[in-house]
C-alpha cells in the first residue's frame, strides 16, 4: 500500500512551522530554566515526619538565614523542596535546625553545587554539543553518500541539519513552558538526553533515506513524488515500531521513577515522538520537494 | 542429512543459551531460586541508590611546587582516606581529578557528622616574616587589621605533609599544655634550613589559617623537634594532637560541592526503577507478540536472555550501577528490539514475495544487516564522545547504553535467528497468521 505522503506536504509545512515559530518564541520569551548544575546553587529535599507545616511557616522560620531568592514546593504528603543560592555546610545545618523547630522531620536529600563546579559544568556540556555537532556533520556525509548520483550530499546534509534542529528545538521549547510554569529545570540529564535524540532522528533518517534509494535504484524511471511515497510508505511500520518499542520503557521510567529521570525521559519522549514525525513527514519530502524545484527551475532555464 | 545434522546443532545450542540464561538469572536473583552452593555476589549500587553522600573539596595547591602536586595530592586523599576510615564508613570510595578530592561514602552515615569529621583534618603550617612585617608593626602600633596580619607572615614550605608525630604535654618548664610536633627526615631538614635563615625572627605556628603561636628563633634547631604554645587548655592540646597524628593536611581544602541522598530515596528509586524496568519489558514484549506473533516472542526470549546475560555482566564486573545508568539499561531494551523490528518487517516483505521461510529469515537478516549496524554505530559513537567528555551521570548511561547495544546486537540477530531456525521444515512453518 503506497499512502500519498507527498501530496499533502502543505499540511506538515504548515504544521512544522507553527510548532517550531512557537518553541522559538517560548525559549526567546521564557527562557530555559537551568538548574543549579549549571548555575550553582542547594536543593534540599525533607519530610516531616508528622504533618507538613505551612509553605508560610517555613518561610518565616529560613527569613533570618538570608537566603535571598528561596523557592519552597511541597512534594508528595509530608515532604518539602528548597531551592536556594550555594550555601555552605554551616548554614545547611540551621535550616535544618530552624525547620526542625516546626516538627521532627528527616533530611532525604540535599545537594550544593560551588560555582566553580557550575562553570566547569557548563563548559564541559558545551563542549559536548560542539564536539557532538561536529561529528554530525561528518556523520552526515559520510552516510548520505550513496544517495549522491541522485540528490547532492549538501543538500541531504542541509535537509538532515534541519530535521535535527526541529527534533531538538521543539523539546527544548516544551521544557521552557514547563520551566516557566512547573519550575522544570534544564539539567544535564536534559543534555544528554537531546543529545541521545539526536542519534536516534539520524538513524530514522537514515533509514528513509536508504529506502528511497534503494527504490530509485530498483525503478530508475519512476517519478519522484512517487518513489518518495512509496519509501515512505514502506518504512513506515519500521518507523513507528521502533519508536515505540523505544516509547515503552520510557513512559515507565516517567511515570514510575522519581523525580531524578522524570525530565530526562519525558525529552526524550518529545524528542523521540517528534523525531519519528520528522523522519516520516520531512525528511524526504523536504528532500525530493527541493529537488523537484529546482530540477524545473533548470528546465526553464 | 545435512539438514538433519545442522538443525540437531540448532536444538543444541538453543539448549545451552537457555541453560546459560537459567545460570544468569540465578546469579542476577538468587534470591527466588535459593540454590545451595551457586556463587554469591552482591550488585554494586551507587550512591544514589543506596543513599550516601558526595563531597567534593578543592585543595589549594597555590603554595606548591608544580612537580610536587601530584604527591601534595596524593598525601591528601591518604590522610581523607584514613580520617574516613575513623568514622567507620563502609567501603569509602577516595579519589583524585586534578586539584579536587572526591569523597563517597555510601550508606547510612550522618552527613552533618561525616563533614564534620573530615573537616576536623588539620591544616598545619609554618610561616616566616614577610618583607612587610616590620612596617606593619612600625606603622600602627595599636590594632592591626585583619587583613594586615595576614600580611604578616608569609608561607613556607614547612606544612602538616612533613609532620611525623605529635604529642600532647606540658611544658617542662612553664608547664603550660602545649603540643610537641616530630617531623620525619625531610620535614627535619626544611626546619633547619628554615629556623637557620630566621634566627631572631619570628616562625608563626597557623592551624586552619589561624595563627596559634609566633615565637622567636633564638637559634637553629636541629633533630626535628618543634613545639607548639598557644593558650591552650590541655583537652584542647590534646584534641589538637589527636587530629594532627590522625593526619596533618598537606594544603589547605575547601569544600565546594556536596550531594547526600538519604538511604530511604535511594531504596524508593531502586525499587521504583525494578518496577519501572519490568513494566518496560513487559509492554514490549506484549507488542511484539500482538505486531509480530511467533517471531515477536523469539524476539521477546532474546530480551529476557539479553536481560540477565547483561545484568551478570553487571554483577560480574562489579559495575556501579546508578540511576542514569539504569536508565540507560532500560532505554536499551527498547533499542535491543529495533534489529528485531527491523529484521521482521524485512522478512514481512519477502514473505509477500512468496520466498520459502528459510530463505526469507536470511533474506531479513541480510537486508536488515546494515541499517541495524549504522543505527547502533550512530548510538554507540554518540555514547564514546559523552563518555569521554562526561560527568559521573553522563558516564554512567553513556557506558550502559553502549554496552547494551553490544550485547542486544548479538541477542536481537543471532540469538532471534537461531530460536526461528527451529520451525524451519515444521508444520507451524506454512501457518501464515504466526508470521
Amino acid at each position: 500500500m503506497v499512502i500519498p505522503f507527498f501530496k499533502y506536504r502543505k499540511f506538515y509545512y504548515v504544521f512544522s512551522s507553527i510548532l517550531l515559530f512557537s518553541a522559538i518564541l517560548s525559549l526567546l520569551v521564557l527562557k530555559l530554566n537551568f538548574g543549579i548544575e549549571f548555575k550553582g546553587g542547594s536543593i534540599l529535599e525533607l519530610e516531616y515526619l508528622e504533618k507538613r507545616p505551612e509553605v508560610k511557616e517555613i518561610e518565616g522560620k529560613l527569613s533570618a538565614l538570608n537566603l535571598g531568592e528561596t523557592i519552597i514546593q511541597p512534594t508528595g504528603d509530608k515532604g518539602v523542596i528548597l531551592r536556594t543560592k550555594e550555601v555552605n555546610e554551616e548554614t545547611h545545618q540551621k535550616i535544618l535546625e530552624n525547620l526542625r523547630s516546626l516538627g521532627e522531620l528527616k533530611e532525604v536529600q540535599f545537594e550544593s553545587i560551588g560555582p566553580t563546579i557550575s562553570k566547569e559544568l557548563k563548559e564541559k556540556s558545551i563542549l559536548i554539543v560542539t564536539f557532538s555537532i561536529f561529528v554530525i556533520v561528518f556523520y552526515i556525509a559520510f552516510a548520505f553518500k550513496n544517495l549522491s548520483p541522485i540528490v547532492p550530499v549538501w543538500k541531504c546534509g542541509v535537509v538532515v541539519l534541519f530535521c535535527l534542529f526541529h527534533d531538538v528545538v521543539l523539546p527544548l521549547g516544551f521544557l521552557a513552558l514547563l520551566g516557566k510554569f512547573l519550575g522544570v529545570q534544564f539539567s544535564i540529564p536534559v543534555v544528554i538526553a537531546l543529545l541521545t535524540i539526536v542519534g536516534y532522528s539520524i538513524n530514522n533518517v537514515v533509514v528513509v533515506y536508504d529506502r528511497f534509494r534503494e527504490t530509485l535504484q530498483k525503478f530508475p524511471t519512476k517519478p519522484l513524488p512517487q518513489a518518495i511515497d512509496q519509501s515512505i510508505s514502506q518504512t513506515l511500520t519500521r518507523q513507528i515500531n521502533t519508536s515505540l518499542t523505544t516509547l515503552f520503557p520510557l513512559f515507565s521510567i516517567f511515570f514510575l521513577v522519581g523525580e531524578d529521570l522524570k525530565y530526562f525521559s519525558l525529552t526524550l519522549i518529545l524528542g523521540i515522538l517528534f523525531g519519528t514525525y520528522s523522519s516520516i513527514f520531512l525528511a524526504l519530502i523536504i528532500l525530493g520537494n527541493w529537488q523537484t524545484i529546482s530540477k524545473r527551475e533548470k528546465t526553464k532555464k | 542429512m545435512d539438514e538433519i545434522y545442522s538443525k540437531k546443532k540448532i536444538y543444541l545450542f538453543n539448549l545451552a543459551i537457555i541453560s546459560l540464561t537459567f545460570l544468569a538469572f540465578n546469579f542476577c536473583f538468587p534470591q527466588f531460586l535459593n540454590l545451595p552452593k551457586f556463587p554469591r555476589k552482591d550488585f554494586k549500587l551507587g550512591l544514589d541508590l543506596q543513599g550516601g553522600i558526595h563531597l567534593v573539596y578543592q585543595a589549594d595547591l597555590s603554595q606548591i611546587d608544580e612537580k610536587e602536586k601530584k604527591s601534595v595530592m596524593e598525601g591528601l586523599k591518604d590522610i581523607l582516606e584514613r580520617r574516613v576510615n575513623l568514622f567507620g564508613a563502609r567501603e569509602p570510595l577516595i579519589q583524585v581529578q586534578g586539584e579536587r578530592i572526591i569523597v563517597e561514602l555510601p550508606g547510612v552515615i550522618d552527613p552533618a557528622r561525616a563533614i564534620e569529621e573530615i573537616g576536623k583534618t588539620p591544616y598545619l603550617e609554618f610561616r616566616e616574616e614577610s618583607e612587610e612585617f616590620r612596617t606593619i608593626l612600625e606603622k600602627e602600633q595599636k590594632e592591626i587589621s585583619e587583613s594586615e596580619l595576614s600580611k604578616l607572615f608569609k608561607p613556607t614550605p614547612l606544612t602538616g605533609r612533613y609532620l611525623k608525630r605529635a604529642e600532647a604535654v606540658l611544658d617542662p618548664m612553664t608547664s603550660e599544655p602545649t603540643v610537641s610536633l616530630e617531623f620525619n627526615e625531610a620535614g627535619a631538614k626544611i626546619f633547619e634550613d628554615l629556623t637557620q635563615k630566621n634566627v631572631g625572627k619570628r616562625l608563626a605556628i597557623f592551624i586552619d589559617q589561624k595563627m596559634i603561636s609566633a615565637p622567636v628563633v633564638r637559634e637553629k634547631i636541629s633533630g626535628g623537634k618543634a613545639q607548639i604554645t598557644g593558650r591552650f587548655t590541655i583537652e584542647e592540646a590534646r584534641e589538637l594532637a589527636r587530629n594532627l597524628n590522625a593526619g596533618a593536611l598537606p594544603a589547605p581544602i575547601e569544600l565546594i560541592s556536596q550531594k547526600n541522598v538519604g538511604p530511604t530515596l535511594g531504596k524508593i528509586s531502586l525499587e521504583k526503577s525494578i518496577k519501572a524496568g519490568v513494566i518496560g519489558f513487559l509492554a514490549i514484549s506484549i507488542f511484539m507478540i500482538i505486531f509480530y506473533r511467533l517471531p515477536g516472542l523469539a524476539a521477546s526470549l532474546a530480551l529476557i536472555v539479553y536481560l540477565f546475560f547483561t545484568l551478570s555482566l553487571f554483577k560480574l564486573f562489579s559495575f556501579t550501577l546508578t540511576l542514569s545508568g539504569i536508565a540507560g539499561f532500560l532505554l536499551s531494551l527498547g533499542m535491543a528490539v529495533d534489529a528485531n523490528v527491523l529484521i521482521f518487517s524485512r522478512m514481512r516483505e519477502e514473505l509477500r514475495e512468496g520466498k520459502k521461510f528459510k530463505e526469507t529469515l536470511e533474506e531479513g537478516v541480510k537486508r536488515a544487516w546494515p541499517a541495524i549496524r549504522d543505527g547502533n554505530l550512530t548510538t554507540i559513537l554518540a555514547c564514546l564522545i559523552l563518555f569521554f567528555i562526561g560527568t559521573s551521570f553522563v558516564r554512567g548511561f553513556s557506558m550502559i547504553l553502549s554496552l547494551g547495544i553490544l550485547i542486544s546486537m548479538f541477542t536481537a540477530i543471532f540469538l532471534t535467528t537461531n530460536f526461528l531456525k527451529v520451525f524451519v521444515g515444521t508444520r507451524l512453518e506454512k501457518i501464515k497468521i504466526l508470521w
